[in-house]
């Protein structure tokens, strides 16, 4: 049950907890995904905001269930009132282009913007 | 297969939300102007961060409104609306009784016949449906509930004692062609939703709902020979349509079909051999109910913009329903069919920015044909019969006119005419205000008068699951006639993580001035109806409410509400009413990891005590303790905690409700048989007194893929 249990957390990639080991492919699991975190570089951060032409909840809805999901993206913040999107992404895994194009494919008119 | 769903996805043009919902500039109203705007919660929610509240209290509207979104929804299982009512202190959820598995809301302290239940803004859960209407509405087709206090807009009618609950379902518009839900549930209750939302071109779109709910067994945890919840198998359909013309114009349509199957009580009840007389051997004959509703829908909403802009448009809506009900409980039947018919045509000027107003027709009718037959034991078998056709229906004008002074100044005042063939004309005002002296603190209030038929049988449909016999005027539909003022304060202000932190104060007290009691108290095992006439009925309600994110991603809401309600008996004066709870405490606390790939829920609630009926007092347990000692219910607490995770489409889920195992053991009451069990046959039996959770800790677990529309 234990490693059932272990197993489905290894699987969903539970954040930052420790899991109990104590079988063998158990622990075996745990340390592959060890070893891919040892292999990444120290992590930085860069950070970009888009203008989106979004108009509704649902676009909000989209964009999160969606863009949240991006490879090297950290963090995200959807303003529908001034209509933005901020996005803290690992530079060594994904870059402006690539997410502005993500979003793009969502449907949405997409430029990079300075304004708050 | 999922490549076939984006090919189709893709092939489908792509333009984004031209809107949805159809309300007013004050966020409250109709279905007419709006369709030339934003949908109303757009810019409600403060949606500056990535994670939507699961509720909230709305900033715009003119009445004190409580939101349920869609995050909202999904904080718990809600299978059914009235599981997604379990966070809420404003709202109670009960059973009608503890056989058929009918829920019941209470808002106000007052039952849910007194509020108005809006599929958006079409009134629904009229009449057959009002028992079982909130396991008719699956969670997973909603987008939103909101949930609206005391006296609002007079343009859907003015059937709201205490407050409105409109329902936002999945939009034709919305851009997820595929959605998918299963969940399972440790009482072996499972559900299967499916919603596909296409648009076909630049102006027509869809959106098929479709649902298929179930147990597989019922158990009887107790031990008191009564199943728990009924054995139930539900279908339900639904397809609407929105048509957007480039001129403006839109009309929208749809049809909905269900079909839902209950059996609880003993296991084995056959109505078809049923007997009150007592069987040769005991237990050989069980008693139960058995019931079959099935639901027909069709409705149509059409908006006109005059000239240019949006600012005149006239509206046309109409929803016809079909409802079948055969009812079964041991020796009653009660068989029924109920065809429903709501018009409305409406006028909206918004002369500038200031002043606006609506002005309409509006009509409801409904043909009632039912056919009662009840043979209970007063000394020896009576039977009671009745059967006939009645019509009901009421017709009228309205007018409502709107003042803005900016964001600071709202007033709305309503005025309604109508003609009821049961009451002759009514006139019903209502008023609003809302008023903003600085940005932090809003002020709301409203009052004015409801009315609505009572169709005494289901609206109180514990009745049937008792050996009482009634009396009274059970067969009239009283025009039941109340008022409601109430206000609210709130205090928005900077305090945690987020700028959205508030706290909220609001009172509201119904009187009614005309109303049909039902009166388990009146005489023994026997339940009495008649109107109120002249003595005196009132609730008064104060809840406060504060919410709070402490830190990023972590959300606190507390509810505390207080609730006294009190009713003027014939040769018994004033008293609390029975089985009326005074008081609901709950904390919602909810923590999403970064990205809010993990979502983990939190709900306590703590759930007052109420008076029990005098024929409870002396009801004992299996063991002959007395079980109201101080003839009030214990106060309880309920637990609920549900994790998520979320993937790109998937979200899978799993929670435990009423962790605290907490039931209401005792809900059969009467005369024990020799085999220990109370027996149904004798007019002592009551099923009908439940005030806590008949189920102890349910867990459950359940997957949502969403398919999203992309270019």
């Amino acid at each position: 049950m234990v490693r059932i249990l272990i197993s489905v957390l290894a699987f969903l990639s539970l954040p930052a907890m420790a899991l109990p080991v104590s079988g063998a492919s158990a622990a075996g699991r745990v340390s592959v995904g060890a070893a891919v975190v040892a292999e990444k570089p120290a992590g930085k951060s860069a950070e970009v905001l888009f203008s989106v032409s979004m108009h509704c909840r649902n676009c909000v809805e989209k964009i999160t269930g969606n863009i949240s999901f991006e490879k090297g993206v950290k963090d995200l913040k959807v303003s529908l009132d001034k209509h933005t999107v901020w996005i803290k992404y690992d530079p060594s895994r994904t870059d402006e282009a690539r997410l502005k194009a993500a979003i793009e494919k969502l449907g949405y008119d997409v430029r990079k913007t300075e304004d708050e | 297969m999922r490549r076939i769903f984006l090919l189709l996805a893709a092939a489908l043009p792509t333009y984004v939300c031209v809107d949805a919902q159809v309300t007013g500039p004050d966020g409250q109203v109709l279905d007419t102007t709006g369709i030339y705007r934003d949908r109303s919660d757009s810019l409600e929610a403060a949606v500056s961060v990535s994670r939507q509240q699961g509720s909230y209290l709305s900033r715009g509207k003119t009445v004190r409104t409580e939101v349920i979104s869609s995050a909202g929804l999904r904080k718990m299982a809600c299978c059914s609306l009235a599981e997604s009512f379990e966070n809420s202190a404003s709202v109670t959820v009960g059973y009608s009784d503890a056989v058929t598995g009918a829920r019941q809301i209470r808002l106000l302290g007052l039952s849910g016949i007194y509020t108005q239940m809006l599929d958006e803004n079409r009134p629904v859960m009229r009449g057959f449906s009002s028992p079982f209407g909130l396991s008719y509405v699956p969670g997973q087709w909603l987008e939103s509930i909101q949930i609206a206090k005391g006296a609002s807009s007079v343009v859907n009618g003015v059937e709201s004692v205490t407050g409105q609950i409109n329902l936002e379902f999945r939009k034709p518009l919305d851009e997820k062609p595929l959605f998918l839900n299963a969940s399972v549930m440790s009482d072996t209750r499972m559900d299967f939703n499916i919603a596909s939302s296409l648009q076909m071109g630049r102006n027509w779109s869809t959106v098929i709902l479709g649902h298929i709910s179930g147990n597989i067994r019922s158990s009887d945890h107790n031990r008191d020979g009564f199943m728990d919840a009924p054995e139930m198998l539900q279908f339900n359909l639904a397809n609407r349509w929105l048509y957007y013309a480039d001129n403006g114009v839109q009309m929208r349509f749809g049809v909905r079909a269900l079909q839902d199957m209950r059996r609880g009580g003993q296991e084995g009840y056959d109505y078809r051999t049923y007997s009150i007389d007592e069987p040769d051997v005991p237990g050989s004959d069980p008693w139960g109910s058995d019931i079959t509703g099935r639901l027909l829908n069709g409705y149509v909403k059409v908006g006109i913009p005059l000239g240019t802009g949006d600012s005149q448009n006239i509206a046309f809506v109409a929803d016809y329903t079909f409802q079948d009900m055969d009812s079964h409980f041991g020796s009653t039947s009660y068989l029924g069919q109920q065809h429903s018919l709501f018009a409305n045509l409406m006028y909206q000027n918004e002369i500038n920015d200031r002043h606006r107003f609506v002005a309409g027709l509006n009509g409801v009718f409904d043909r009632y044909d039912e056919d009662l037959s009840r043979t209970v034991r007063v000394i020896g078998p009576v039977t009671l019969e009745k059967n006939g056709v009645t019509g009901l229906g009421y017709a009228g004008a309205f007018g409502e006119y709107t003042f803005r002074a900016g964001d600071k100044f709202t007033a709305m005042a309503g005025l309604r005419g109508d003609w009821y063939s049961n009451g002759g004309f009514r006139l019903s005002p209502r008023a609003m205000l809302k008023y903003s002296p600085v940005e932090e603190i809003t002020v709301r209030v409203n009052g004015g008068r409801g009315l609505r038929y009572a169709v005494p049988l289901v609206d109180n449909i514990g009745v049937f699951s008792t050996g009482k016999m009634f009396y009274g005027n059970y067969d009239e539909h009283t025009l039941e006639d109340a008022w409601t003022f109430g206000g609210n304060i709130t205090y928005y202000f900077h305090f945690g993580a987020s700028p959205g932190t508030y706290l909220s104060f609001d009172y509201f007290r119904t009187m009614f001035a005309q109303q049909m009691v039902v009166d388990y108290e009146m005489g023994g095992n026997a339940i009495w109806f008649y109107n109120l006439d002249g003595n005196r009925s009132w609730s008064d309600n104060y809840q406060l409410d504060f919410s709070v994110d402490p830190v990023e991603r972590f959300n606190v809401t507390v509810t505390c509400r207080y609730t006294d309600a009190k009713i003027e008996l014939p040769g018994r004066g004033l008293v609390e009413k029975p089985m009326t709870s005074n008081f609901k405490g709950v904390l919602n606390l909810q923590y999403a990891t970064r990205l809010s790939k993990w979502i983990f829920d939190f709900t306590a609630s703590l759930n007052g005590s109420c008076r029990v009926y005098d024929f409870m007092l002396d009801a004992v347990d299996a063991d002959g303790n007395l079980l109201y000692g101080n003839g009030r219910t214990p106060v309880y607490p309920l637990l609920y905690a549900q994790v998520t995770r979320r993937f790109r489409g998937v979200e899978v889920y799993a929670g435990g409700e009423n962790l605290t195992n907490f039931r209401q053991k005792n809900v059969i009451l009467g005369t024990r048989g020799s085999d220990g069990f109370v027996n149904p046959r004798v007019a002592s039996f009551d099923a009908s007194a439940v005030w806590g959770p008949l189920m102890g800790v349910k867990v459950y677990a359940g997957v949502r893929f969403t398919l999203w529309k992309k270019i």
